[in-house]
C-alpha cells in the first residue's frame, strides 16, 4: 500500500540522516515528492511503500526522533484554476500524468503527479499553482 | 430528383432571419457530407461554423483616452507599465500583445492589459510628453477603465492562420520558444491550430471569406478587414487582418498569456460562418483533421529555414502521440480545441437564433501571393566561416606531461580528445592539467571534460555567441555531423567579426 506523509523537520535535526535511518530500521521504499529546507525548519511529501505494519512503524520511528509526523490524503501536488484546456503541459510532463479526454478536457491525475513543478511555468495563461508545503 | 442549384447568400440570410437556417459546425460536417454526399448536403446546409481559439502574437487594441485638461500629446504612455505606441494622434495609442512590462517582465504584457481592462479592472495610465503650445501638459497619471475611454478597438493585424507548421528541438538542450518550451533530443512536440475548425482551412479558396465579413471575434462582433500580414496562400497559409469592438467582447475568449522564458501573448477566440452556397462550398467545409497536412519543424535550428523532421497532420497531432525516428513522442497542442469548439457552437447558436447575417466579401482575399524573407544583408556568417582556432588533437590514453608538452609545444589552450575514429570525445584545457596535478591524475581520460559545449556546421555566430555567454565559456569546438572537429570559434574572432561590421 502506498501512503502520503508530511514531514516537518525542526531545525535542530535537519542536518540528521533520519530518513535513511527510518529506511533503514522499517525497510519501507520511500518516494520524495516534495522537499525545501529553510532556516526555521525542513519540509517533506514522499510517498511510502510498504506492508501496512512497517508505514506505521516508520511513522513511529520518525516521531521518536523528533519529526512531526503527518498523514496526508495524497501529495496535493498541483492546483487548476482557469484552465483553457489548451494541453500547452501535455508533453512536459515526465510522469504522464496530464491528459485531455475525448471532450477535449485537460485532466489532471493528482495520483501520477510527482509534483516537480515543470508544467507551472509551461502554462501559458498560469492556471496552475502548487500548494506551499 | 431535385437538380443541383446554387444558393444565393440573400436566400440564406432570409432564412436566418426566418429562423430556419440549418446550421452546423465545421467539426459535424464531414459526416453529413459522408453520409449524404456533398450535392445533398449543399442543399441541407446553410452555414457552416469555424472556431479557434489560440495564441495570437500579431493583435492589440486601438485605445482613445480622451483629453487631459491641460491636455497632453501623449509622446510614450504606460499601461500597467506596458508601454504602447503612440506615433499617432494625441491621446490614441495601440496597446501590442507582446510588449512586456517594464517591471514584470515574462509575466505581463500586452495581451494581459487587454484581458484586465476587458474583465473590467482598472489600469494605471502613465504618458509623457515634450509640451507644445497647443497641448502643454508633459506628464499625467491616472487609473482608467474600459468604460472611461471613447474607443477600444481591437484591431489585430495577423490571426487566423489557416494551418501552421508544429515544432520539435533537435538540439541538446530545451529550448524556450513562442511554441513553447521544446525539450532536448525531440523528446516533444507542439503545434498550433484548430484543424477541421479552422476558418480558413474550411475555404481553401477564400470564395466566402474576405474584406468585410462579419465574424465572432473574442465573443463579440468583428469583421475581416483583409489578408493578414505575412499572408502565403500559396504555401496554403492564408491569414486574417480583423477588427472587433473590445467592449462588446467576452473575458472568456480573450486571454492574456505568456510563454516561459519567450514572451507574452493574447489568445483570441475567433469565429467565423461559412455559407454553403454550392456543391464545392459542402465539400470544401467536409475537410477533416487528416486531410490537413503540415510538416514538423526542428526549432532547435535558428534559422529562417528550418528543416522539416516529419510530415504530419492534424489527426496525429491531435492523437497526443507521433512517430520520430521510430520513437513515441508526446504532443501539446497550445491552441484549445475545447474552446474552439465553444466558439463555433456559440456562433451557431447566434445564427440559429436570428441575430447574425452572413455577409459577402466587398474584396476576396489575396490567393496568389507569397510570404518573402526579409532583405536583409549582409548575411549573418556561419562559425566555420570566421573560427580561426588551430586543432591540436589527443587521445584519452595519453598520459598528463604528453598533453602538457603538446599544448606548450603548439601553444594552445586546449585539446581536442579525440576517439578512434576521429569522433569528438572530450576537451582538455590548461585548467584541466592543473587539476591533474593537484589530484595526482596520470591519463587526460581521468580529468577531461567530457560534455563539451560545440558548435556546429553551418550554425550562425549569433548562436555561437549566446552559447558562450550562457555556458561562461571562451571558445567552442566546431564539429561536422559525425562528430569531427572541423576548426573551432572563440570569443575573439567574434568580436573580430564585429568590429568589422560597418554597424
Amino acid at each position: 500500500m502506498v501512503t502520503y506523509f508530511h514531514l516537518e523537520f525542526p531545525r535542530e535535526i535537519v542536518s540528521k540522516p533520519v530518513v535513511s535511518d527510518a529506511i533503514l530500521e522499517t525497510k519501507v521504499t520511500i518516494n520524495i515528492l516534495r522537499a525545501r529546507i529553510d532556516e526555521t525548519h525542513g519540509d517533506m511529501i514522499a510517498d511510502v511503500t510498504g506492508h501496512r505494519s512497517r508505514i506505521k512503524r516508520f511513522a513511529k520511528y520518525l516521531a521518536g526522533l523528533g519529526v512531526l509526523v503527518e498523514e496526508i490524503e495524497d501529495s496535493v501536488s498541483v492546483q487548476v484554476d482557469g484552465c483553457t484546456h489548451c494541453g500547452a503541459c501535455l508533453s512536459v510532463c515526465p510522469v504522464k500524468a496530464i491528459s485531455m479526454d475525448s471532450d477535449g478536457n485537460v485532466v489532471f491525475d493528482q495520483k501520477k503527479c510527482i509534483s516537480c513543478g515543470v508544467c507551472i511555468p509551461v502554462c501559458p495563461v498560469k492556471a496552475i499553482s502548487a500548494p506551499p508545503i | 430528383m431535385p437538380s443541383p442549384r446554387k444558393k444565393t447568400l440573400q436566400e440564406i440570410n432570409n432564412r436566418i432571419k426566418n429562423g430556419d437556417a440549418v446550421v452546423v459546425t465545421a467539426e459535424e460536417m464531414p459526416a453529413i457530407v459522408r453520409e449524404k454526399g456533398a450535392p445533398e448536403a449543399a442543399r441541407e446546409v446553410d452555414v457552416v461554423t469555424t472556431g479557434t481559439f489560440g495564441a495570437m502574437c500579431s493583435s492589440g487594441a486601438w485605445l482613445n483616452f480622451g483629453h487631459s485638461d491641460p491636455p497632453i500629446k501623449m509622446k510614450r504612455i504606460w499601461l500597467n507599465e506596458v508601454e504602447a505606441y503612440t506615433g499617432v494622434a494625441a491621446v490614441d495609442a495601440f496597446i501590442g500583445a507582446t510588449q512586456m512590462s517594464e517591471s514584470r517582465g515574462y509575466d505581463y504584457g500586452g495581451g494581459h492589459v487587454i484581458e484586465d481592462l476587458l474583465g473590467g479592472k482598472e489600469v494605471s495610465l502613465m504618458a509623457e510628453s515634450y509640451g507644445t503650445d497647443c497641448y502643454p501638459r508633459t506628464r499625467v497619471e491616472t487609473q482608467i477603465s474600459l468604460s472611461d475611454l471613447n474607443q477600444a478597438v481591437m484591431l489585430n493585424p495577423r490571426n487566423g492562420y489557416q494551418r501552421y507548421n508544429a515544432a520539435t528541438n533537435g538540439r541538446e538542450e530545451t529550448i524556450y520558444t513562442y511554441m513553447g518550451a521544446l525539450l532536448a533530443g525531440m523528446r516533444n512536440v507542439t503545434f498550433s491550430g484548430a484543424g477541421i475548425l479552422s476558418p480558413l482551412s474550411n475555404d481553401p479558396e477564400y470564395r466566402t471569406i474576405g474584406l468585410g465579413t462579419r465574424i465572432f471575434l473574442g465573443g463579440g462582433r468583428g469583421y475581416v478587414i483583409g489578408e493578414g500580414t505575412q499572408h502565403s496562400p500559396a504555401g496554403g497559409f492564408g491569414t486574417l487582418m480583423v477588427r472587433g469592438d473590445l467592449k462588446e467582447m467576452n473575458p472568456e475568449y480573450i486571454r492574456g498569456a505568456s510563454f516561459q522564458r519567450y514572451g507574452t501573448t493574447l489568445y483570441v477566440g475567433l469565429g467565423i460562418p461559412i455559407p454553403i452556397l454550392d456543391e464545392d462550398m459542402a465539400r470544401f467545409t467536409a475537410v477533416t483533421d487528416a486531410d490537413i497536412t503540415t510538416d514538423i519543424l526542428d526549432y532547435g535550428v535558428p534559422r529562417r529555414d528550418r528543416p522539416v523532421v516529419k510530415e504530419t497532420n492534424y489527426e496525429e497531432l491531435r492523437s497526443g502521440r507521433v512517430t520520430i525516428n521510430g520513437r513515441e513522442v508526446p504532443v501539446s497542442p497550445l491552441s484549445s480545441f475545447k474552446v474552439s469548439r465553444k466558439i463555433a457552437g456559440e456562433l451557431r447558436d447566434w445564427i440559429e437564433g436570428g441575430d447574425f447575417t452572413l455577409t459577402a466579401p466587398i474584396e476576396r482575399l489575396p490567393r496568389k501571393t507569397k510570404f518573402k524573407p526579409m532583405k536583409a544583408e549582409p548575411k549573418v556568417p556561419f562559425v566555420e566561416e570566421i573560427g580561426t582556432g588551430k586543432v591540436v588533437t589527443g587521445t584519452v590514453d595519453m598520459t598528463i606531461s604528453e598533453a602538457a608538452k603538446l599544448l606548450t609545444q603548439e601553444r594552445v589552450d586546449s585539446l581536442i580528445i579525440q576517439d578512434s575514429v576521429g569522433a569528438l570525445s572530450g576537451i582538455l584545457t590548461s585548467w584541466d592539467i592543473a587539476k591533474a596535478l593537484g589530484r595526482g591524475s596520470e591519463t587526460v581520460g581521468e580529468v577531461m571534460t567530457r560534455k563539451v559545449i560545440v558548435a556546429r556546421k553551418g550554425e550562425p555566430i549569433d548562436l555561437a555567441a549566446r552559447k558562450l555567454e550562457k555556458h561562461h565559456i571562451y571558445s567552442l569546438p566546431i564539429i561536422d555531423s559525425k562528430r569531427r572537429t572541423l576548426g573551432i570559434i572563440s570569443e575573439d574572432d567574434i568580436a573580430r567579426f564585429v568590429g568589422r561590421r560597418k554597424w
